[in-house]
């Protein structure tokens, strides 16, 4: 499996490690940031909305 | 046939798609993306040519294909948009160009970073560089004419104008290898022929554009049911959605 026979050998690319290892760092950091930011995004969005429906119904309700 | 595509259509249905898909999507995003990495970075052998550089093509190549997809994808949302008003499809058309923007941005740094050590330098003006370049301001205009007009109707309106116009520059950027002899190689998996890789360099680079493909899906698929909760959120649908347990 593979023509990397030690870690070393692995980590350093065949002396390539310096345009390897960042052209794969920026594209799963890109995509990582991307995912996150998307998924939290929504998540805060339904708890607002969440809340503010709880504060009307609890206001309408006050008032009746 | 019509009241399929209206309801189809529908904010509610759309959400309840997507809820439904998500998981699926994320799931085959990951298993994708640990056997594209690993067959990529570990299995695959080196290159007789460009040693161990060359493992960045299974990232940069599928992001090449993703930056023009997404494209096709947000031109195609725009037309229904414009043609059907259907809302959905603005929608579409809005989440897409930051993704797209994203791949095409990454294209571009990772290019320049397979170029260094196999063409001696990390820029040219080439003609495939250039157009992708153009592809990358493109998104990011669409995206910034959206955000800077206040009324939302008009901003559809403007952006995808914009996007339409920019979808002159797709074909440019896929045929400019063939149509320019500059320093880009041509295509190698995108053509009508037997793609000319082998098979343990064309399995990784495959999974890796299923990853970024069900990537995309899944972002795609968020940001649309963030963008209908909130220009739905007086709607009954949204209301009795929240009410009820989580």
């Amino acid at each position: 499996m593979g023509h990397f026979t030690t870690w070393h050998n692995f980590l350093s690319m065949g002396g390539y490690a310096m345009y390897v290892w960042p052209a794969y760092g920026v594209v799963m950091f890109v995509l990582l940031l991307g995912g996150l930011s998307s998924v939290r995004r929504l998540r805060h969005a339904l708890r607002d909305i969440k809340r503010f429906n709880e504060i009307k119904r609890r206001q309408h309700a006050d008032k009746t | 046939m019509w009241s399929f595509v209206y309801k189809a259509g529908s904010p509610k249905t759309c959400y309840r798609f997507a809820v439904l898909l998500e998981p699926w999507l994320l799931a085959l995003m990951l298993i994708a993306f640990a056997y594209g990495l690993f067959a990529g970075l570990v299995s695959a052998p080196v290159d007789y040519q460009q040693g161990d550089a060359y493992r960045i093509i299974f990232i940069h190549v599928p992001a090449a294909v993703m930056s023009l997809m997404v494209y096709t994808v947000m031109t195609s949302a725009v037309i229904m948009h414009f043609v059907w008003k259907i809302k959905v499809a603005d929608i579409i058309a809005k989440v897409s160009a930051p993704v797209g923007a994203a791949f095409t941005l990454l294209t571009l740094v990772t290019g320049s970073l397979w170029g260094r050590p196999t063409w001696g330098t990390f820029w040219i003006w080439d003609a495939r560089l250039t157009s992708e370049l153009i592809l990358l301001f493109m998104y990011c205009g669409i995206m910034g004419i959206r955000s800077a007009i206040p009324d939302s109707v008009l901003a559809a309106r403007a952006s995808g104008l914009l996007v339409l116009l920019g979808a002159v520059n797709l074909p440019i950027v896929h045929y400019s290898v063939n149509w320019w002899h500059t320093l880009h190689q041509g295509a190698t998996i995108l053509k009508f022929a037997k793609p000319s890789i082998a098979p343990s360099m064309l399995y990784p680079l495959l999974a890796m554009l299923m990853a970024y493909l069900f990537y995309y899906m899944w972002v795609l698929l968020l940001n649309t049911r963030y963008e209908l909760l909130l220009r739905e959120r007086q709607t009954r649908w949204v209301k009795t959605l929240l009410s009820g347990g989580d």
